[in-house]
Order: structure tokens, then C-alpha cells, then sequence
């Protein structure tokens, strides 16, 4: 029988003085007399958590989080942390049967009640009926959300049998996904409220193999028994973090190092005292501890001090200093490559559209954040690194973990300690690096000889792990009469804080003519870009099909037919008048006619992603039990890599799955790309069906037989990836609310070898892009560069109630065997084609993204 | 957060009592306290919980709706008796934040959360409300920030039961140590303009206890609105609340540094297209009386929107009469 919370009170107020008080806390309160209340704390003590029906003994502080708790104390690590303030749902359990935030949840208030996990629902061999709904309909992409969601839906579930769809998309509205998995937990949400299934889609030209199974690591997302590097635990663990310079510059001018180093628990501390930082984010010292509220103490003893100056963040003003006026003057045009060609094609214009356009700095904030373990106490070295790559992380690991070798010293080699990476919590291309967390992991691990875990929270995971690069875009382009472009001047900037790579991908899609471009990076005081899904390529869309609309409309000729007229590929010709048909491009109203408070808005956009060719290498081995184990050390970053070599390997060697074992995510096995560039599901396709056409005359294997695949020319697909993308959507033209209603996303990928893993990646790539187009914005403090909203309260992404009907039309046909690439080019084309949207709904057009409700009463405005 | 000691007293004059002392902060649900301890804003050596305490319970007294200030806005949400009562109240309640925080943050968390500001929520940035110098909103990002009074300390009151609430004419049960206090709920804001540092009116040794709605302003005519960027937890970028049962009371929220309560005279004795027209003018007259910020002014017609909306969803005109 467990305490009841008064009883572990009274009782553990009792206890503390046995327990060793942990540094300088007060001593606990004895009862004064018969009316005092029971008090615990500030010392540790032993409490009995219920959890998932059985009782655990633990001694905690009242300051541990439940969360804290049933991470590292008990195990559990189904509940994730993702924000740390209640805002993101990832750590949502039942608290006798309620949704409970276990972040914001003292484990002492949990005494004497019912807690219930995402592992006490159920199991992969058994799992609850939610959780085999979400494993049967791919409600999953990298998994990290997954347990808050399915737990969310579970206490709703309880709460009222029998909830509509609609009331079970409320219930997960707190439950913030990145990757976008919505579309899909939403056919979940749909079969468990049991109304009628929705009818299937007519004319979906898709190509997969057959039969269509559900996602391989399904059942282990759902039941929380995925284990992420961030989830690792070991015996002894250290925990660290680093230190981060939040001002755009600033002298850090002191810290209280001694103070921190005196603390119970701390192992080490450095600080950079008196010297400059020049971004927020800067990187100035670390903290290793023995736990992570230690680890918290330490930083608060630091107290560090900042001696801030004011700095220049507005990107008009900053490329002023560096590069002359935005936009440029027709002198400075004059003076671009290829201007006379330029000038000449806008001399026999019948229309000209001159224009700025502007895109914001978007950040990844994957939900697990960036990071590793490192284990030095096992051989190999085991390094968890959350990575999109475990190949392209060895080289780091290989300097952090020889760190502290003397000259002369034996160094760690390859293959003295192994990269490995299960599952990784979304990366969007921010982890296609090592990241200084993973090296700094290493580098403490090599120091201090045991395990360390190095992650940063989710203000350093905003600050400075990488963004797609804000851009401004001068367009001066011109075309004949009927739609044809002629071209023009083209001036693009990108905003790359400390970094570089601002490019922008323009002109894009269309035959532009006689162009003059230049670019120049921005440089400002904030952390670098990194390679963020389909770089560059959503900047120039929201350019590119911005300007088409505004040519169109100076025109008068239809959105769809200027894109007809200039299109470069036939697949998204065809594409277009499919999708037309398709959301029902006849209801389009002429921009600007609608009078009524809710104005409809119809619009469109393309995208398209190149078929470079690749290294990968797989390795096959048929057992004497009829088994074949694959192995690669790619990784599966939630686009589902495992289970598109599992159906590979499946229907090449005419196995069913069951009899594929599959090793991955290893940088002992052959090493594989990395998950960017929409290259994993191309390069290993025709790899695995290489190793699969030499095994497969060798089954059934009398012996043991090992073969090595790489990429085969004869299983390549061939051509690009093509995408176009229609959005109907409403906008409340007294408040500037947009509300998209239905997006359908036309996609081709050559075979999209599970069809459901496939059209998640589509939903996912929309959601993304609907995100990129209203919420997501870098909201930078003018005075001193912070990010204001380093945090998943203030910066915004869709959730469940934004996600609108998406219909993922996949685009098959001629491909046969060939795989192409589908991450990136689904998200390329969602910002344009929703302001395209919102501007036939107004007659007024947003040129800036996020499309914000200011924005939009602003262009009103401007317009009337 | 700092190491703590616990408290948990089983009653209201205890829970008064040792939470006066030093720093001690009160906590019910902890959805605002735990975020500022962990932000390291509050460091409280002691906290005293307050669920054992509280009621929750909701009921009718003398016709009056009372609700226990331990009530979750869960709970309030999905109450039969306050969605019959007082629908602007369940909507308030029933829509804040997300689901998981409904069922943890109660009615008295919520009418004394403190302000969202991001120069006062962040731990880098000392302002008027920490004793510094400077309000950071003036030349900085205050998008959110407040529309009226915010010259000096521009934050706005998150609340939105508060609106709500004040516009049902509800009244507060404060218990102290002594005998305790009954009080319009309006009195419990205090305006930034006079001290940027206090919110409340409430003195140290004062539990929220107990909300009370008057039998004249219950009834189906009152709703709530907030005008939100996204639907998915968001904070409301204005919002505002109108009960026309009895005398006509129209609050505003999420513009100003208290929940701000317009006259509503021209309400008065008006039914069908004239009370239609009357509450356009209303709206009009209060937007115009706006004082934006140099980057909030956009916001200020989201207010008369959601002002307008408010009435006509409490005069009984549906979302096509509008």
C-alpha cells in the first residue's frame, strides 16, 4: 500500500535528518506545535511513487520534477523533455487518470496518487488500442512527441468514450509535433472515434510496393520504448551543459566560479570571465555535474554578470552598413553581371513587377535536443550522439574522446568506441554536424573516465544550433503580354548572423529569361545558419511565385495559365491542372472582389528537388534460420529509413518482412548517407537491391553467407522530384486571422516504397511550410539581440487545431524500381502558395513571411 | 529551482499564515510558479501548497454560482452548472492554454498569474517589475504588450477567467488570518501604472479562496472572445468578455496591465438591430481610446473586433449576424 501524500509528508519531515543534507540547505522544519503543518524538504527523502501499478521507492527533493523523477530515477523515458515549462506536451502522463504535465509536477504532490506513463499503456507485443491505432495509421514521424500525444488522446478516450474526431483534436492541441505527423495521427483520431472511415481518395496516381504495412518501428514509438541518445542512462552519469553569451554583445565581467565549484556535486567549471562575446549564443565555458539539479545550482551560483552593449539587428540597416542600400539603386543594378541582357528584356515589357519580398529567420528546435552520452566505460566507447548522421560525427568523437591524451599517449581509434544513434528526436538539418554538445560529451567522458551526458535546454536549442537564414528579395522582372517572362534584375540578401550560406534558390522553377542577379550575406549578431530542409528553396519560392501572381494579376491573365507558359517541367504542367481540378481552382474569385468579413482565397506554388547521385553500402548476411540480417549505419530519422529497407530488402530477395532483421545506426556497420539532401530512402534502395540480387541465389543459405551492396545504376530512378501545392484558406479580414483550409500537395518520388511513410513525409513537409508562411518568426530584441522567444511558448509552429485537410496526391508513373527524394521538396512549395492565397482573398498582398495578423490588416490597409 | 521547504497546510487561516512568511510564494496548481522558479525569477525557501486547502467545489448558494478557487479551469470548463450559468466563463476556462495545463491551473492560479512579458519572464533582462530601471517593451519587441496606460510599464494581465469574471460582477472571498474579506473580484488588480512591482491587491497574509457570481448576472446572455494568431495554445493577442444578464458589463483582457472595465451605458434598455448598432458604436469608442505603442497599434483593431464580438455573441447574434 503507498503513503498518502500527507503521510510521506509528515513522515519524510521526520526522515530528512537521517538523510545527508546535500549543500547549504535550511534545515527542515520540526513541528512546533499541534497546528503546524506537515512540511518536507529542503533535504532529500524517501517517497513511494504508484506508478504503471506498481509502488517505487525514491528519494527525491520537493524540487524534482515528476518528469525528473521517471526519467532518471525510475527509468522511464517514454515521457520526454522537450521546452521544460508546460508548453509543449511532451511529458504529458495520467495523474489518476488526467493529463498531467510532469515538467511542471513536483513528484512530491504525485505521492499517493495513480501515475501512469505512456509504458504503462501498453507494449509493442501488447499494445493499448490507441497505441495500435497510431502503430496501424503511421501517427509517428521521429517519435518524440509521440508518447505525450498518445497518452493526451488515451485521457480524453477515458474521459468520454465515444469523443468525435473533432473533440480529439482538441484533446491533443497542447501536444506540439515538429515534424508534422499531424495528417496522420489524425486518420488515428479518426478510426478511434469510430465514426465511419473517410472515403479514399479517388485517382491517387501513386506507385508502392505492395502490401502496405505500417511503419516497422511503429509499435515501439507508441509504447515509449523507443530510446533516444537523449533518453540514455547510465550508472555514475555526469551531466553538463554549456554556458551561453544571451546578448548580441557583451563582456561577461563576472562569475562566481569558486561559489559554483563549491557546491555538493559539481565536477567542473569554466568560464570565460573578461572576455567578449559577439553573438547571442555565444558558447562561454560549460558546467559538469552529478546530476542535473546540480547541475542548475551551479549555473545560479555562477551568477553571471554581463557588461552588454546595444547592437544593430534590423536587416535593412545591416546590410546598409555592409553592402549599400536594400534595394538596390538602378545604378547599383547597372552594375550586375549581365545587366544589358536584363535591361533589354525589360525594355519590351508589357508588364513589370518591381518588389521586395521578405522571409524571417526560421529555427529547427527539434524536439530532442541536440546532444550525446558518451560511455567510456564500456568497450567500445559508446558515444549516443543525436545525429543525422553517425558517419559524419566519428571524426568529432575521435577529438573529444583523444582530448586528453598526452603526446606520445595510444589514442582512441574508429574502432575503439562506436557512434550510435537509435532514434533521433527531428533534426530538420541542424544535426548534420557535430554539434560543440556531442564534442563536449566526449571531451568530459575522456577527462573524467565515466558516462556524460551533454544536451542543451531548449533556450541554448533556440539560441544557437543552426537556422535557415532570414532573406530579402528585390525583384525587378519583366514579361510579354500573354505571361511570358522576359527577365529582369534580381538582388537577394541573406541574413546569416556569425555564419555564411544565405543563398537564395532563385529564379527556381520557371524559365525567367534574361536575368542580372546578386547576392551578398548579411551579417549580424546571432548564432549560423545551418542546412535547414530544402535550404534555400523556400526563400526563393515565396520570391518567385509572389512575383508570378503579381505579373499575373498586372496581366490579367490566371495564376495558373503564367505558370503554364513559364513552367520548366512537364511533371508539374500535369500537376498543375490535376491540383486545380482538384481543389476546385473554378471558385477562385477575382483578387480583392470579396466584401464579407470572411474572404476565400485560392493559390498556388511549385517546388522541385534534385536526383544527385550518392555513396551507401550495405551489408548482407543470410542465416541458416532462413534470416537475413541487413546492416547499415545510416540512421532513421523518423522519415522511416528502417522500414524502407526492410520493404526493399523484403520484396527484392521475395521474403515477407518478418524475416528481415535489420541492423542499424552504427558507425561499425557500413556507413550510409546522411538523413539531408533527401538522399536515404534513393541512395539505399539501390543498395539494398544490389546486396539483395547477389544474396538472393544463395537463399535458402546452407551456410552463412555474407554480401556487400552499393548503389546500383540499374535500380536508379531517374529525373527530379517534382512538387506542386494548391491552398484554399480563409482569411477574418477585420482581425487579419488566416485560417487554411485544405492544402493538396501534388508530389512525385519515383516509388514511394510505403505508401504511408510516404505521405507522412508530405504532411509533415506542409505542415512545416504552413509554419514557415503564419507562425515561425525569430523575434529578436532591438536593443540587445536576444531571442525574445527562445522558448516553444513564444515561437510558434502548428499545432493539431492549425493542421488543415491536407490531401498528399503521390505522383507515380514511369519510375519502376527508382527511388527519388520526398523530404525536402514537399515543404518547398506551402509559403508561397498560401500568400498567394491570402492575397486573392484581400486584393492585398502580405510580402513578408510570417503572414501575421499585423501584416495582414497592414496590406489592407495600404490597399484602401 | 533552489531547494525548498514544502508546506502543506489542511486549512486556509494555516495556509494564510505561513505563507506571509519571508519569501514564502503560495502555490495551487504551480503552472505559473514552478515556470518563474525555474526561470529563477521566484526563489522561494519556502512554498506552501494550497491543493489540500482549497475547495473545488462549484455549486449554487442563495442562487449565487460559487466556485472554490482550488476549482481547475478544466473543471469549470466542463461543469454542467457554469456552462448552463455562465457559458463566458466555461468558454474561458474551457479554452485557455492546452488541455494538460486546464487540468492542472485552478481559478485562483489563474486570476494571480503574473504578466507574460518576455522582458519579465526572462531572467537576462532586469525591469521595473525585478526593481530595475527601464522598461524594456518601451523601445523593444512589445507586440503583446498593452494598448492602454503602458507608458511607464507596458506589460498586460494574462488572466482570462478575470474578464470573464469582473463582467458577471463577481466577488472575492479573501481568507487572512484574521476574519478574511469580501470584494468585488476587481478589486484585485492593481494598475502598473501606479507600481510597476505590485499586480495584487491582496496583502501577504491573504488567501483567494472562493469566487461568488451574483443570481442577476447568471444566465445564458454573456460570452467570451479572444482573437488568437493560432487556436493551438496561444496567448490571445486581445480578448474580451460581456455578460448583458442585468445590467450590461463589458471587460476587456490582454490589453492593459488589469482587466479592464468599460461603461456600457449605451447598452442600456437596447434590443435586436438598435443594440447591434449601439455595440459597433461601443466597440468604435473603445478602440479609439487606445494608446498603442509604436509597434502594437496594429492590435488595437483586434480589440474592437473582439469587443464587438463578445457583446453580439452575449446579445444572442450567431457568427452570420455579425
Amino acid at each position: 500500500m503507498s503513503l498518502s501524500r500527507r503521510e510521506f509528508l509528515s513522515q519524510s519531515a521526520a526522515a530528512a535528518s537521517a538523510v545527508p543534507a546535500m549543500g547549504a540547505g535550511l534545515a527542515p522544519e520540526r513541528a512546533a506545535n499541534e497546528d503546524s503543518p506537515p512540511v518536507a524538504g529542503p533535504t532529500p527523502a524517501a517517497v513511494r511513487l504508484r506508478v504503471n501499478g506498481a509502488d517505487h521507492e525514491l528519494t527525491v527533493e520537493t524540487r524534482t520534477t515528476l518528469l525528473e523523477a521517471l526519467r532518471w530515477q525510475l527509468g522511464l523515458s517514454g515521457a520526454k523533455e522537450v521546452c521544460g515549462r508546460g508548453s509543449c506536451g511532451a511529458c504529458t502522463v495520467l495523474l489518476d487518470g488526467k493529463p498531467t504535465l510532469a515538467c511542471m509536477t513536483l513528484a512530491v504532490d504525485a505521492v499517493g496518487k495513480e501515475v501512469t506513463t505512456v509504458e504503462g499503456l501498453g507494449t509493442p507485443d501488447a499494445p493499448s488500442k490507441v497505441q495500435a491505432a497510431f502503430a496501424e495509421h503511421d501517427a509517428v514521424q521521429c517519435g518524440y512527441c509521440t508518447p505525450g500525444i498518445v497518452v493526451a488522446t488515451e485521457a480524453a478516450l477515458r474521459d468520454k468514450p465515444g469523443s468525435t474526431s473533432g473533440e480529439l483534436k482538441r484533446a491533443i492541441a497542447g501536444n506540439q509535433c515538429r515534424c508534422g505527423s499531424y495528417g496522420k495521427v489524425f486518420d488515428a483520431l479518426h478510426e478511434l472515434s469510430g465514426e465511419p472511415p473517410a472515403p479514399v481518395l479517388p485517382g491517387n496516381r501513386d506507385a508502392s510496393l505492395e502490401p502496405e504495412l505500417p511503419r516497422v518501428d511503429g509499435p515501439l514509438k507508441v509504447c515509449g520504448r523507443a530510446r533516444y541518445s537523449a533518453d540514455m542512462n547510465r550508472p555514475g552519469m555526469l551531466f553538463a551543459r554549456h554556458l551561453l553569451c544571451p546578448f548580441g554583445a557583451a563582456k561577461l565581467v563576472s562569475a562566481d566560479v569558486e561559489a559554483a565549484r563549491r557546491l555538493p556535486g559539481v565536477v567542473e567549471v569554466e568560464v570565460g570571465v573578461g572576455k567578449d562575446y559577439r553573438y547571442s549564443g555565444a558558447p562561454a565555458g560549460h558546467v559538469c555535474a552529478e546530476s542535473q539539479a546540480a547541475l542548475r545550482d551551479a549555473v545560479a551560483a555562477l551568477a553571471l554578470e554581463w557588461d552588454w552593449e546595444p547592437v544593430e539587428t534590423d536587416p535593412l540597416s545591416l546590410h546598409q552598413a555592409q553592402h549599400g542600400a536594400f534595394p538596390p539603386t538602378r545604378e547599383d543594378q547597372a552594375g550586375f553581371d549581365e545587366a544589358d541582357e536584363a535591361a533589354a528584356a525589360l525594355d519590351g515589357a508589357a508588364a513589370v513587377v518591381e518588389a521586395v519580398y521578405r522571409t524571417q529567420v526560421q529555427v529547427h528546435t527539434p524536439l530532442e535536443p541536440h546532444g550525446a552520452m558518451v560511455d567510456p566505460t564500456v568497450s567500445p566507447v559508446q558515444c549516443w550522439v543525436s545525429t543525422q548522421g553517425t558517419s559524419s560525427v566519428v571524426e568529432a568523437m575521435e577529438r573529444g574522446l583523444n582530448s586528453n591524451k598526452k603526446e606520445g599517449e595510444a589514442r582512441l581509434t574508429q574502432e575503439d568506441f562506436e557512434v550510435r544513434c537509435d532514434h533521433i528526436g527531428g533534426g530538420f538539418g541542424s544535426k548534420l554536424t557535430p554539434g560543440r554538445e556531442a564534442l563536449l560529451a566526449a571531451q568530459l567522458a575522456a577527462r573524467h573516465g565515466r558516462p556524460v551526458r551533454a544536451f542543451n535546454d531548449r533556450e541554448g536549442e533556440l539560441l544557437d544550433t543552426g537556422n535557415r537564414p532570414g532573406s530579402l528579395q528585390y525583384y525587378r522582372v519583366g514579361a510579354e503580354a500573354d505571361g511570358k517572362l522576359r527577365g529582369g534584375f534580381i538582388r537577394t540578401a541573406g541574413l546569416v548572423g556569425v555564419g555564411g550560406g544565405g543563398g537564395v534558390t532563385t529564379p527556381f522553377l520557371y524559365d525567367f529569361g534574361a536575368v542580372a542577379k546578386s547576392h551578398a550575406d548579411v551579417r549580424g549578431p546571432h548564432g549560423a545558419p545551418r542546412p535547414f530542409r530544402a535550404p534555400g528553396r523556400p526563400q526563393g519560392v515565396f520570391g518567385v511565385e509572389n512575383l508570378l501572381d503579381e505579373l499575373a494579376e498586372k496581366l490579367g491573365i490566371d495564376p495558373v495559365e503564367i505558370r503554364l507558359r513559364n513552367e520548366t517541367s512537364e511533371v508539374r504542367k500535369a500537376m498543375l491542372a490535376e491540383g486545380a481540378e482538384r481543389i476546385g481552382w473554378s471558385r477562385r474569385q477575382a483578387s480583392g472582389s470579396q466584401r464579407a468579413r470572411l474572404r476565400r482565397g485560392f493559390g498556388c506554388a511549385g517546388g522541385d528537388w534534385g536526383n544527385w547521385r550518392g555513396q551507401c553500402a550495405i551489408r548482407m548476411t543470410a542465416k541458416t534460420d532462413g534470416t537475413v540480417h541487413v546492416y547499415s549505419g545510416m540512421q532513421d530519422i523518423g522519415t522511416g529509413e528502417r522500414t524502407v529497407i526492410v520493404d526493399v530488402a523484403a520484396d527484392a530477395l521475395g521474403l515477407p518482412r518478418e524475416r528481415i532483421v535489420l541492423h542499424l545506426a552504427s558507425s561499425h556497420y557500413p556507413p550510409g548517407p546522411a538523413s539531408g539532401g533527401s538522399q536515404t530512402a534513393r541512395m539505399t534502395a539501390p543498395a539494398v537491391r544490389d546486396a539483395a540480387a547477389k544474396l538472393k541465389p544463395q537463399l535458402p543459405a546452407s551456410a552463412e553467407v555474407t554480401v556487400e551492396g552499393k548503389v546500383n545504376m540499374d535500380y536508379w530512378g531517374t529525373g527530379g522530384s517534382e512538387a506542386v501545392q494548391f491552398v484554399e484558406l480563409l482569411v477574418d479580414a477585420e482581425t487579419g486571422v488566416v485560417r487554411v483550409e485544405k492544402i493538396v500537395a501534388l508530389q512525385s518520388c519515383g516509388l514511394a516504397v510505403n505508401r504511408k511513410t510516404a505521405e507522412n513525409q508530405i504532411y509533415g513537409g506542409v505542415i512545416q511550410g504552413i509554419g514557415y508562411a503564419l507562425f515561425e518568426d525569430r523575434a529578436t530584441d532591438p536593443q540587445l539581440g536576444y531571442m525574445m522567444n527562445a522558448n516553444l511558448e513564444r515561437y510558434q509552429f502548428p499545432g493539431a487545431l492549425e493542421v488543415p485537410e491536407i490531401v498528399p496526391v503521390l505522383w507515380g508513373g514511369e519510375e519502376g524500381l527508382g527511388v527519388r527524394g520526398l523530404g525536402e521538396p514537399c515543404t518547398i512549395p506551402t509559403s508561397g502558395a498560401i500568400a498567394n492565397a491570402v492575397a486573392n482573398a484581400l486584393g492585398a498582398r502580405v510580402r513578408e513571411i510570417p503572414i501575421t495578423p499585423e501584416r495582414v490588416l497592414r496590406a489592407l490597409e495600404g490597399k484602401s | 529551482m533552489r531547494r525548498f521547504e514544502y508546506k502543506v497546510p489542511d486549512n486556509l487561516p494555516e495556509a494564510a499564515r505561513v505563507g506571509a512568511e519571508g519569501s514564502a510564494r503560495r502555490k495551487a496548481g504551480g503552472v505559473d510558479l514552478i515556470d518563474r522558479m525555474k526561470e529563477g525569477l521566484d526563489r522561494p525557501a519556502v512554498v506552501v501548497g494550497l491543493h489540500e486547502a482549497l475547495s473545488s467545489e462549484i455549486g449554487l448558494a442563495d442562487g449565487h454560482l460559487v466556485i472554490g478557487a482550488g476549482a481547475t479551469l478544466a473543471e469549470i470548463g466542463r461543469h454542467p452548472l457554469v456552462r448552463e450559468q455562465l457559458p463566458c466563463l466555461a468558454a474561458a476556462a474551457g479554452e485557455a492554454a492546452t488541455p494538460a495545463v486546464r487540468e492542472s491551473a485552478t481559478l485562483g492560479g489563474n486570476l494571480l498569474q503574473r504578466p507574460r512579458c518576455w522582458y519579465f519572464r526572462s531572467r537576462h533582462y532586469q525591469c521595473l517589475k525585478k526593481g530595475g530601471a527601464v522598461c524594456w517593451a518601451q523601445e523593444g519587441r512589445h507586440e503583446h504588450h498593452a494598448l492602454f496606460d503602458n507608458g511607464h510599464c507596458a506589460v498586460v494581465h494574462p488572466s482570462n477567467a478575470a474578464p470573464a469574471l469582473i463582467a458577471s460582477d463577481a466577488r472575492m472571498r479573501l481568507v487572512g488570518v484574521g476574519e478574511g474579506r469580501e470584494l468585488p473580484l476587481a478589486r484585485l488588480y492593481a494598475p502598473a501604472s501606479a507600481d510597476p512591482e505590485v499586480e495584487f491587491t491582496l496583502e501577504p497574509s491573504e488567501v483567494l479562496a472562493e469566487i461568488r457570481v451574483p443570481k442577476r448576472k447568471l444566465g445564458p446572455l454573456c460570452a467570451h472572445y479572444e482573437v488568437r494568431h493560432k487556436q493551438s495554445f496561444d496567448w490571445p493577442l486581445a480578448m474580451a468578455a460581456a455578460n448583458l444578464n442585468g445590467p450590461a458589463r463589458l471587460v476587456l483582457g490582454a490589453v492593459a496591465s488589469i482587466p479592464m472595465e468599460i461603461p456600457c451605458f449605451p447598452l442600456e434598455g437596447k434590443s435586436g438591430p438598435e443594440l447591434k448598432s449601439a455595440i459597433a458604436g461601443l466597440a468604435a469608442r473603445v478602440a479609439s481610446e487606445a494608446t498603442p505603442l509604436e509597434r502594437n497599434a496594429w492590435r488595437v483593431p483586434l480589440l474592437q473586433a473582439a469587443a464587438q464580438r463578445a457583446m453580439l455573441l452575449a446579445g444572442g447574434f450567431s457568427e452570420d449576424q455579425w
